[in-house]
């Protein structure tokens, strides 16, 4: 088998060689390592070596002459049997690989993009006149004609995004059905162009799709969030039972209410018990000197936490003048943040709407609240939430034994006169 | 030495004389691309110094195919990589002058001259931080001892005493450039002298090369701090496969073909450990049949992927 | 918290979680860190984790990097950017290269970090930012560190990650106070909205985020509308997903960068917004960069080579008015 020589790669950047010289002649016997000619790179001339023993056959190339890389410049009877594919065998065995070297360089693979591309569609639209391409892409999508508008002086040069949105807008919508649409929070997207769209438009389609009307939430609202929020994650358990109603009943009247006996009653009860008066801080439990007590009061709109400060000091006229300001100061949305700070539990009257039994959530640091139901058959239903990292069962039933024994005792309602 | 690590130094230099006229003829064939600098001459050198150090760690330069294979990398794999071929020991990523492979704590292919010096400065460290025995061996030419690198490294290494060999390749040649031309010394250990013990051995004698470094590698294990070895050698193709290597008179390559590691070893072979002719022959095909497996894997292998562009940018998805 | 207390911390406690973790550097050990970075390390780890090395910024890397292959976890410090270019070769061909070329066989779990950039006239040999040239490398990660939760965090996972990390700092951000949010676990590759707006996107990092932020309020007042300031944080890879969204948003972008603008780590930013979000543009994008000049000592001409918030809110104002921002 004859073993074909080529013209060598005989550096990194040659395409093309010089056969300078032929060492040999056909016929020659050459050995393994022999040169047998000498060629010109594009950076020397070399010698070129046989890599096998054999007979010279055929020298195809001349002296002189330029011949690309890889073409057979010689052929060499191989003494032995051959070891070695000849090269257009070795050729036929490489093209069963699936990449060639020539597709390499064209096709490059597509990197990993980050970011994903705008709609072809809006990148196809040929505009005209001066505008920004934001402006541009959204006027494609209108079919809005910048430099018309522009030469006739009805839009501005050059056109931004929101020269393009308004002037869409004043053309397709009327200002009340824009209005409307801000309020809605839609986009002029979802309706039809070719008319002008008024506000009864705009309110079927509000109709026949539900769109919700979305309402910020105010800061008050923000703030029960957190707080309901915060509550439920407490640890809590619920304590219920009932007060005698007689003497609570017995000592009201349309300026000491109940919900103000209440508020003096637990307030004492707190000062018996100082778990009651207890809040849990970062580095501990705080114990406060004085009974602090929450009141839930709610106006239209939203739930408010006004705090009775040291009430256990308080006498049934100033704690009568207290609620009369927190009731103008809910009325009128107004209870400063300063109001609803400091307490230690929380009071809950549901009694009026005729409610019999609740529970509350646990305002804000408070250790607990109590959830108060409406008289019925000389009782009132009430129901203690506690945090029990705080207050444990033992204190709690305490607690409200304490309530059960003050409701009873004349002397509480007396000594408070 | 004893017969069976002769013979399997010999065996290696055949294997690796035999793979470099391989790579060499498929260099030419267009086969192999890029630069392709070829160890003939120097493979008892090669052989010996891993033989030697073989459980440290090497670091090395772009003329390491020989290494490489005499460390324990599989000659397909090490011809795939020159194919640029995905079965290469670097998924045809890393090339001729890019062998790695920490499983044989090759570190191999570097091809910024006196690179690599520094890198096996810190891993010699890292070693001796660990408290691990082996050292580190740095191979690099003696063009490589004219630059920074190497002399901030010998300070180092002999500052922090270091368990680490400085092995000097030596064939007189920087590419084209005559070393005694660029240099003040035709002997490049003069420059270590000032820090540390230094040694010097015929490159062309791979006994005297595995009795030296073994020495070197005692030192070092004692905690001696850095040894720097310096081999005298002649490599007999040019620097890389575009250099006719004409610089060199024939007079002088004649000298230096004298010398012949895989002469010398086979005449010992036969003379002291009485191996026959058809013993040697043996060895010499089987080394033969290990090439010619080599290169059929590697024509045969497949391209690597072109997803596999993005592989291995970092350690995992950034 | 300090800045550099922060980074201090930072390495701290990598290394009292891994004992591979290993610093070295000039001054790192008995010294403390030229910019006391490393400060009462030594005395916890002793010096053979905190290696005092020769000036020789080349092994510094080079060695790093042979610490890395032999299984430890280097922190090099190199006491500004300027002197890392003699470690270029070492950063870019060595640690940069080897994990990919080994197709993944080798992993440098190592951090090279410097601050860099105009300090106060430091003149032109210690001034010089090379975030642009680093960033081109691929196989590097790079951080930049504008603030101190950043910088606690970034550093942190740069040492305990597996990758090559190129870890920025700024010479006039080594004292900037602020405080590290242990409770929130800090994606170090996301860019950071220093503030929220929704008219103009402001892109920049490392100390001209503290410049941007200073002049947004003026900005803002007079153009009457409202800046969002990102501070990328790393510079490669990008978060294109959060400047995407901001773009978006705005339609504007103005890019504050404090190197020269020949060639600066901006026009990449500019580029991909023009390439990839051009339908997005409502107007011109806008680069604000050092000027092409050495850094010169004279602190007025040196104040003149580089953004400040005096510059910054001025040509944002005039391109504002220019492009009906």
């Amino acid at each position: 088998m004859a073993y074909e020589i080529v013209m060598p790669q005989l550096s990194d950047s040659m395409e093309e060689g010089t056969l300078v010289s032929w060492k040999v002649k056909v016929g020659d016997s050459v050995k393994q390592g022999d040169v047998i000619a000498e060629v010109e790179s594009d950076k020397a001339i070399m010698e070129l070596q046989s890599f096998k023993a054999g007979k010279v056959e055929a020298l195809t190339v001349s002296e002189g002459e330029i011949a690309p890389v890889g073409t057979v410049i010689a052929r060499i009877a191989v003494d032995t049997v051959p070891e070695v594919k000849a090269r257009s065998e070795v050729a036929s065995l490489k093209e069963t690989v699936p990449e060639k070297k020539e597709e390499k360089m064209v096709k490059a693979p597509e990197k990993k993009k980050n970011v994903v591309a705008e709609p072809a569609e809006q990148r196809e639209v040929q505009i005209t006149g001066s505008a920004s391409p934001k402006a541009r892409a959204l006027a494609g999508k209108y079919g809005i004609d910048i430099e018309k508008l522009q030469a006739e002086g009805k839009l501005q040069k050059p056109a931004h995004s929101v020269d393009i949105k308004n002037y869409y807008d004043s053309r397709y919508f009327t200002e009340k059905a824009l209005r409307l649409l801000t309020d809605y929070n839609l986009d002029t997207d979802y309706f039809e162009t070719g008319k002008k769209q008024t506000e009864a438009d705009v309110e079927n389609y509000i109709k026949k799709y539900n769109i919700p009307l979305p309402e910020k939430l105010n800061s008050m609202q923000k703030n029960i969030i957190l707080n309901v929020t915060a509550a439920a994650q407490k640890p809590v358990y619920h304590i219920y039972d009932t007060l005698d109603s007689r003497l609570l009943l017995a000592h009201s009247t349309e300026k000491t209410t109940i919900t103000l006996w209440l508020i003096k009653l637990f307030a004492e009860a707190m000062m018996q018990h100082e778990t009651f008066r207890s809040t849990l801080g970062t580095k501990g439990l705080q114990l406060w000197p004085n009974a602090s007590v929450s009141l839930a009061m709610a106006n239209e709109k939203a739930l408010y936490m006004p705090v009775f400060k040291n009430c256990n000091a308080m006498d049934m006229e100033k704690l009568t003048k207290t609620m009369e300001d927190f009731k103008a100061a809910v009325k009128e949305e107004r209870v400063p943040s300063e109001a609803m700070r400091g307490s230690t539990f929380g009071i809950s009257n549901l009694g009026m709407t005729g409610i019999t039994r609740f529970d509350a959530m646990i305002n804000a640091n408070d250790c607990g609240s109590a959830a108060i139901g409406a008289e019925a058959e000389g009782k009132i239903a009430v129901t203690l939430t506690l945090d029990h990292r705080i207050v444990n069962g033992w204190q709690g039933a305490a607690f409200m034994q304490t309530l059960k024994t003050l409701a009873l005792d004349p002397l509480f309602f007396k000594g408070s006169k | 030495m004893n017969k069976m690590l002769a013979e399997e130094i010999y065996y290696d230099m055949v294997l690796g004389r035999f793979f470099e006229l391989a790579a060499k003829e498929h260099y030419m064939a267009g086969d192999i691309a890029g630069f392709l600098h070829l160890d003939i001459g120097q493979e008892g050198f090669s052989v010996a110094a891993m033989k030697a150090f073989a459980k440290g760690d090497v670091f090395t330069t772009y003329r390491e195919h020989v290494m490489a294979i005499s460390r324990g990398m599989d000659p397909k794999a090490v011809m795939a990589e020159l194919f640029g071929k995905v079965s290469g020991v670097s998924r045809g990523r890393g090339g001729s002058m890019h062998l790695f492979d920490p499983s044989h704590f090759f570190y191999g292919g570097d091809a910024i001259v006196g690179g690599q010096i520094p890198n096996a400065v810190g891993c010699a460290y890292a070693r001796k931080y660990k408290e691990q025995q082996d050292g580190v061996m740095v191979v690099f030419g003696d063009g490589a001892t004219n630059g920074g690198a190497f002399f901030e490294s010998l300070n180092i290494a002999s500052a922090q005493k270091l368990p680490l060999l400085f092995l000097c390749e030596n064939n007189g040649y920087a590419i084209g450039t005559k070393i005694t031309r660029v240099s003040p010394f035709e002997k490049q250990a003069k420059k270590a002298e000032p820090y540390m013990l230094t040694m010097e051995v015929d490159g062309m004698d791979a006994v005297a090369v595995y009795e030296t470094l073994r020495e070197a590698r005692h030192l070092i294990e004692d905690g001696h701090g850095p040894v720097f070895v310096e081999a005298m050698l002649c490599r007999y193709e040019g620097h890389s496969m575009s250099d006719p290597g004409n610089y060199r008179n024939k007079e002088e390559m004649k000298i230096c073909k004298e010398r012949d590691p895989i002469e010398r070893m086979e005449k010992m072979l036969h003379e002291t450990y009485l191996l026959s002719e058809e013993e040697i022959d043996a060895l010499r095909q089987r080394a033969q049949r290990a090439v010619d497996d080599a290169v059929e894997f590697a024509s045969a292998a497949p391209e690597p992927e072109l997803e596999e562009l993005y592989d291995n940018i970092f350690s995992k998805d950034v | 918290m300090l800045y550099r207390e922060a980074l201090n911390r930072a390495i701290d406690e990598a290394m009292e979680i891994d004992s591979d973790v290993v610093v070295l550097g000039e001054d790192v050990g008995l010294y403390g860190g030229s910019y006391r970075v490393t400060e009462g390390l030594v005395s916890k780890y002793g010096e053979e984790r905190l290696i005092d090395t020769p000036i020789a910024e080349l092994s510094i890397v080079g060695n790093a990097v042979g610490m890395a292959i032999g299984g430890l976890r280097p922190v090099a410090e190199i006491m500004t950017v300027n002197f890392a270019l003699l470690a270029f070769d070492q950063i870019i061909n060595h640690m940069a290269k080897y994990h990919y070329m080994s197709a993944g066989k080798i992993t440098l779990p190592m951090v090279v970090r410097f601050p860099q950039g105009v300090s106060r006239q430091l003149a032109a040999q210690h001034s010089e930012s090379y975030e642009q040239m680093l960033s081109a490398v691929p196989g590097l990660i790079v951080f930049a560190a504008s603030d101190v939760n950043y910088a606690y965090h970034a550093l942190k996972y740069a040492i305990l990650s597996d990758d090559p990390v190129i870890f920025i700092e700024h010479e006039l951000l080594y004292n900037k106070k602020g405080e590290i949010d242990l409770n929130t676990e800090l994606d170090p590759f996301k860019a950071r909205i220093v503030k929220k707006g929704k008219d103009i996107t402001i892109v920049s990092y490392l100390k001209m985020v503290d410049d941007v932020m200073e002049a947004v309020p003026e900005i803002e007042k007079q153009l009457g509308k409202s800046c969002e300031v990102i501070d990328l944080c790393s510079l490669n890879p990008i978060d294109f997903k959060t400047l995407e969204s901001s773009l978006k948003k705005t339609g504007a972008i103005v890019v504050v960068e404090e190197d020269h603008k020949m060639g600066g780590y901006g026009a990449q930013i500019v580029s991909w917004a023009a390439e990839e979000m051009f339908y997005s543009l409502d107007a011109a994008p806008l680069r604000i960069a050092g000027a092409d000049v050495t850094i010169p000592y004279n602190r007025r001409l040196e104040l003149a080579s580089i953004p400040t918030p005096e510059e910054i809110k001025a040509r944002i104002l005039a391109w504002g008015a220019e492009n009906g921002v």
